[in-house]
């Protein structure tokens, strides 16, 4: 196990040193000079020499990557100016918004994902079975910012049984966390599906309903503990998938968050905050990704061992 | 199972010929053509691709033009009339032409972008699996990474720095979707290139550019057909995502995301008909191409169900 949890966290490493060699890469694309935006537009042809030397703008591109990093590691994602803070308190200070956010689309999506998962794989073929294929595939249709914009016209605008958006009252998470567990809970409705479907023709479920137990038992305490494994693991990368990339619901509901944050980062043209909200959607991303396989490696010692 | 399925020259039913591009391609098609949901899907793409072609043609009027009579004394838009079957936007433009010429834009962004993104995706995962070594794990491993971010995030990122054209956004949306389709590739691939029959072509002194596009491409197209079709659903998705965050092709194109976004202003969700039928337009097109998805997925039936997109 120690050797597994070693393998996986140097992968995670080497990731990451992509991934800030992508971003550093981006950042270095932007038709912007940084020299000029530090200086002004007054600066003279010799003040803007003196700041290149003084930032290291002048060093070769392999030595800037490596103040990069090195800026990186100490917490460093340079300044909002949009927000007029540095990039990674500005998101921490979003980032609980968007962790509720995330929490109750997670909660939305296992309510409405695994009942229908479980109807359907119950009467296979059947009606029941379906129509919830049916329905995952036409809510899965459905963008997050046409049904978000929708049930804001329809919830919000015309009946009034929720606010319009923003965080400020209680009610303000429903219609946002719905939104956002529309399209995910197709996932797992079909995911549980498939995994029970191929749980329920094992020889011990039969055991079980020869010794008399009613199908629903079966299903509920024979099977499902056998089938949840890629739910979990569905999880999360869910997790690691909403605090990233939650930025279309969030502008939707005006819901303070990391994704909204990230909005406003585009209207302004603030590269620094995009770019900053870019690299720690790609840590949650891969830090879950790890915590997901470790899960699992604790679940099933086959992995762990192969 | 595809990997496992009698490569297609060596198929035994006799209805599939040697040249056969689908391996079991008739038995495929007995189910299409009983499956409710594939026509459904089929339908409503014929009709979307239809509304892109014939814009020009069948739009009542110019999807630009700012009509004197298009919005309401104190300037606001106008609902549905005989001379504006949809109603009109704050500019005083026709919602039904703006919404059919917006097909186009959207059928376009998303035919060239994920059209590239396969092209990148299964070039790259097939080269990984049948070289492996050094230069498959790069490609692997550059993967990973791409596979790391929140790609709504990096192609805004992008977008956003590279200013929205048509060709960026192309570019940009082929450039954080090919991953999923590389792992695949590349999944197959190194398992195709342990089996007898690729031994025997390579005993048979057949150059390794032959063996991958004679003997290991036919059974990749059914995986690469189905995750194309629904990657064509999350391509429209993708693309009125980037114009309803203020990224798509600029104005005045009448692209549907931006058309959403124009009327999602808390002020101006009384006027509805300024979300709804964009709404309408966006959710038919990419149901049409789930329905077609959904349907060859379970005609083929290929192992690799794709994964979830982020």
């Amino acid at each position: 196990m120690a050797l597994y949890l070693v393998r996986r966290a140097l992968w995670g490493i080497l990731v990451l040193v992509g991934v800030s060699i992508i971003t550093f890469l981006i950042a270095f694309e932007v038709p912007v000079d940084p020299a000029r935006n530090i200086g002004g537009i007054h600066a003279t042809r010799a003040a803007l020499a003196n700041i290149r030397h003084t930032y290291g703008l002048d060093q070769p591109v392999p030595v800037q990557y490596v103040r990069y990093l090195d800026r990186l590691a100490h917490g460093d994602l340079g300044r909002a100016f949009s927000v007029s803070e540095d990039v990674l308190p500005a998101i921490a200070n979003r980032l609980p918004y968007t962790g509720v956010l995330a929490l109750c689309g997670i909660l939305f999506e296992l309510a409405i994902g695994i009942p229908l998962g479980l109807l359907a794989a119950a009467r296979p073929g059947r009606l029941i079975d379906r129509s919830s294929l049916l329905i995952t595939l036409v809510i899965f249709s459905l963008p997050p910012f046409v049904l978000g914009n929708i049930v804001l016209l329809l919830f919000a605008f015309h009946w009034s049984v929720f606010p319009l958006g923003g965080a400020d009252s209680a009610t303000s998470i429903v219609l946002p966390a719905i939104t956002l567990a529309c399209g995910g809970a197709v996932w797992y409705t079909r995911l549980l599906r498939a995994t029970l479907l191929d749980v329920l023709r094992a020889d011990y479920i039969r055991t079980a309903r020869a010794k008399g137990l009613s199908k629903a038992r079966v299903v509920a305490f024979h099977a499902l503990p056998n089938a949840v494994g890629p739910v979990v693991t569905q999880i999360g990368l869910d997790m690691g998938y909403f605090l990233g990339g939650v930025v279309v619901v969030e502008s939707v509901f005006a819901w303070p968050g990391v994704g909204k944050l990230a909005f406003d980062a585009i209207s302004h043209d603030d590269i620094n905050l995009i770019m900053g909200t870019v690299l720690v959607g790609a840590v949650f991303v891969v830090v879950t990704n790890i915590a997901v396989d470790v899960v699992q490696a604790w679940l099933d010692p086959r992995i762990r061992l192969g | 199972m595809i990997g496992s399925a009698p490569p297609a020259h060596f198929a035994l039913e006799p209805e599939s010929d040697p040249g056969a591009l689908v391996p079991r391609g008739g038995r495929t098609w007995r189910y299409l053509r009983r499956s409710p949901t594939f026509w459904f899907g089929v339908v409503l793409i014929a009709g979307v691709t239809l509304a892109a072609v014939l814009a020009p043609l069948i739009a009542p009027h110019d999807p630009s033009v700012q009509f004197d009579d298009g919005l309401t004394t104190i300037g606001a838009p106008v609902n549905h009339s005989s001379k504006f079957l949809l109603g009109t936007d704050f500019e005083g433009r026709d919602i039904l032409s703006r919404l059919l010429f917006g097909a186009r834009l959207s059928l376009t962004i998303t035919f060239a972008g994920n059209g590239l993104a396969v092209i990148f995706g299964v070039v790259l995962g097939a080269v990984a699996g049948w070289w492996q070594g050094v230069l498959g794990s790069i490609i692997m491993r550059f993967t990973d990474v791409m596979l790391a971010f929140p790609s709504l995030l990096l192609a805004l990122a992008l977008v956003g720095i590279r200013g929205p054209s048509l060709s960026v956004i192309v570019l940009v949306i082929a450039m954080v979707s090919w991953t999923s389709l590389c792992r695949i590739t590349f999944g197959q691939v190194s398992g195709l290139r342990e089996r007898a029959w690729i031994e025997a072509a390579r005993a048979a002194g057949f150059s390794d550019a032959r063996i991958l596009v004679r003997h290991i491409m036919p059974h990749l197209l059914a995986p690469i057909l189905v995750y194309a079709t629904l990657g064509m659903a999350l391509t429209v998705v993708f693309e009125g995502s980037l114009a309803y965050l203020g990224l798509g092709v600029p104005s005045p194109a009448a692209s549907w995301g931006r058309m959403i976004r124009d009327g999602s202003d808390p002020n101006s969700l009384q006027f509805y008909w300024l979300i709804v039928y964009p709404s309408l337009a966006l959710f038919v097109t990419v149901l049409g191409f789930n329905f077609v998805g959904d349907a060859l997925r379970d005609a083929l039936d290929p192992q690799t169900a794709p994964s979830r997109p982020r």
